[in-house]
């Protein structure tokens, strides 16, 4: 125990922003959000969030429900855009470049930044379109080879194409839960995201479903940064690297998993995490 | 005891409602057989002419009625489909403003207005159609040198035409309405801006829908009368040219049985058997519109 908090000592320097070029930060942060604040309708909903996600590995929000997990996330690929009367603040960098930038296009930014949400929602078209639609609107393919094998590309990562490969043409919406959440992975990572952010993507699974998901998610953090929120605590213990815990709109602590369940410094994580709130 | 006594007032009530539906349904089709018995089904379903009139003397001029009703038909289709090239385009993306783009508060006033729209008694539109409209169009087709009838057909489905327009936009708002919100922050998310998510996710996924609204609507301007009673010709044309005068099923059945009647004579039922055609028609078209439209909210839900 003490061997591996010793080992982890750097890592959260590393975090703290004030000295971003340190030796050990070998590895520049895929994302970095400084001071960010949400507010819808002048609610505040997060508040002074601070946090560094790593490149390709699994970084796990978790926290009591309304605690803003999901309000972040949603900040990162810019979707709160879409709700009426939410105002962001402070600033979030993917790769260097400022997110919320006066001359960033948000079309190209969610291609960078792909998004799987709680409730599968594959489009009510075949499953072979669900999968072309990222393509074709970024026009990377429009039709034929290039096109198919996006599909099958992405399908075969998204560990679906052998279940599927048969019935490309058939209704998406006839597949099961599991295999629609796939799809939607598939779907996400047919436009070659560098990012993936998945909003509780087992919550509507079943534990087999749900375990399928983990092990895809674990596959693709060796090419893909991905951002997970979830209710799930043994979840995030089983997929993430690193994981951060909301309380009440403010990012509370952010560290490796196995320090987050096993040695947390705040007391809150502490109590979140052995049950007593939440 | 009283449970009893309202259950049966009750039951009694519904009962009635329903038998008179079906007497009417009843003598409608007893009627129409009377009359398909002095003229042949084939006549009166693919003859090409229509002049009813019967004498009521022997000794009269123009004794033999004809009783083909394609001009009829074909006249009901022809204003039906003129109003639906006016209603279907702005009543769906009307729909499709007030669904996606517009703010609630505006939302708040303009549906109320749409539905004004719907409630102006069709005899409102009906001479609005005959003294506004079919002038206009007369007078602007001679200034372009085009000979449009003053009782054209274009008129009177200009006007059916407005007249629809909320039917359409109403089902159709509730339609796209229903299209859950998670398929548009699917399309959103893989980064469609919001024009490409609405004719890409959404409109394809309401489509059926929307259809079926569009069959509810043709069965209402199928079945309409004030507006072709003043707007739209009293003799029958077999045209297909809206900027002639036409008939339609509806004004037939009109002119038939106004002014004195004789019950037995071939004029008067055959006002019969067209009702019965017309019923025929709009059932199908709101039986198969309403299984889609309601196949359509619950597909989501």
């Amino acid at each position: 125990m003490m061997l591996e908090r010793t080992h982890v000592q750097p890592l959260t320097v590393n975090s703290s922003r004030d000295e971003p070029s340190t030796d050990d930060a070998s590895v520049a942060p895929k994302i970095r959000a400084s001071g960010v604040n949400v507010s819808y309708s002048g609610r505040l909903a997060i508040n002074n969030v601070n946090l560094d996600i790593k490149a390709k590995s699994v970084t796990a929000l978790i926290g009591p429900s309304g605690c803003g997990k999901t309000t972040f996330l949603r900040c990162i690929n810019r979707m709160n855009d879409l709700i009426e009367g939410c105002e962001v603040t402070g600033n979030i960098t993917l790769d260097n470049e400022d997110v919320y930038g006066s001359d960033v296009d948000v079309v190209v930014l969610r291609r960078r930044i792909g998004m799987v949400f709680q409730k599968h929602n594959p489009f009510p078209k075949s499953i072979y379109e669900n999968v072309a639609y990222g393509p074709r609107i970024h026009g990377q393919a429009t039709k034929g080879d290039d096109l198919n094998q996006i599909v099958e590309r992405s399908l075969v990562r998204a560990g679906l194409w052998d279940e599927v490969k048969d019935r490309l043409d058939a209704p998406a919406t006839g597949l099961s839960g599991g295999q629609q959440q796939r799809l939607c992975i598939a779907r996400a990572i047919a436009v070659e995201p560098d990012v993936i952010l998945m909003d509780e993507p087992c919550s509507a699974l079943d534990p087999i479903a749900t375990a399928r998901i983990e092990e895809l998610i674990d596959d693709l953090k060796t090419k893909y940064t991905i951002v997970i929120v979830t209710h799930s605590m043994q979840q995030a213990a089983r997929v993430s690297q690193r994981t951060a815990f909301f309380h009440l709109g403010e990012l509370v602590e952010e560290n490796e998993a196995k320090i987050i369940f096993t040695n947390p410094s705040d007391e809150r994580t502490r109590a979140y995490v052995t049950g007593s709130i939440g | 005891m009283v449970e009893r006594l309202i259950r049966a007032i009750l039951f009694s009530c519904s009962a009635v409602a329903i038998f008179i539906t079906i007497g009417i349904i009843a003598s409608l089709i007893f009627e129409a057989l009377r009359f398909f018995q002095s003229v042949s089904v084939f006549e009166f379903l693919f003859g090409t002419e229509w002049s009813p009139q019967t004498a009521l003397r022997a000794d009269q001029v123009g004794a033999s009625g004809r009783f083909g009703a394609v001009p009829l038909f074909v006249g009901t289709a022809l204003i039906s489909t003129v109003a639906l090239c006016v209603s279907a385009p702005l009543g769906i993306f009307s729909a499709i403003y007030l669904s996606e783009y517009a703010s609630d508060t505006l939302r708040s006033y303009v549906k109320p207005l749409l539905e004004i729209l719907a409630g102006i008694p069709t005899v409102v539109y009906g001479f609005f159609a005959a003294i506004v409209i079919a002038p206009a169009l007369s007078n602007l087709g001679a200034s372009i040198g085009l000979e449009v009838a003053y009782e054209s057909a274009l008129a009177a489905g200009l006007v059916m035409g407005v007249m629809i327009i909320p039917l359409i936009s109403s089902i159709s708002d509730d339609i796209i309405t229903a299209v859950p919100d998670s398929l548009r922050e699917g399309s959103r998310g893989l980064g469609a801006t919001k024009s490409e998510t609405i004719r890409r996710v959404v409109l394809p996924a309401a489509l059926p829908g929307i259809a079926g609204g569009i069959l509810l609507a043709i069965s209402r301007a199928v079945g309409e009368t004030m507006i072709v009673v003043m707007a739209a010709g009293l003799s029958a044309n077999l045209t297909f040219n809206p900027l002639e005068a036409v008939t339609t099923v509806t004004v037939q059945i009109v002119v038939l049985l106004t002014g004195d009647q004789e019950f037995d004579s071939s004029k008067t039922l055959a006002a019969f058997a067209l009702g019965l055609a017309l019923f025929c028609i709009t059932m199908v078209l709101n039986v198969i519109g309403s299984q889609i439209v309601k196949k359509y909210r619950e597909q989501y839900d």
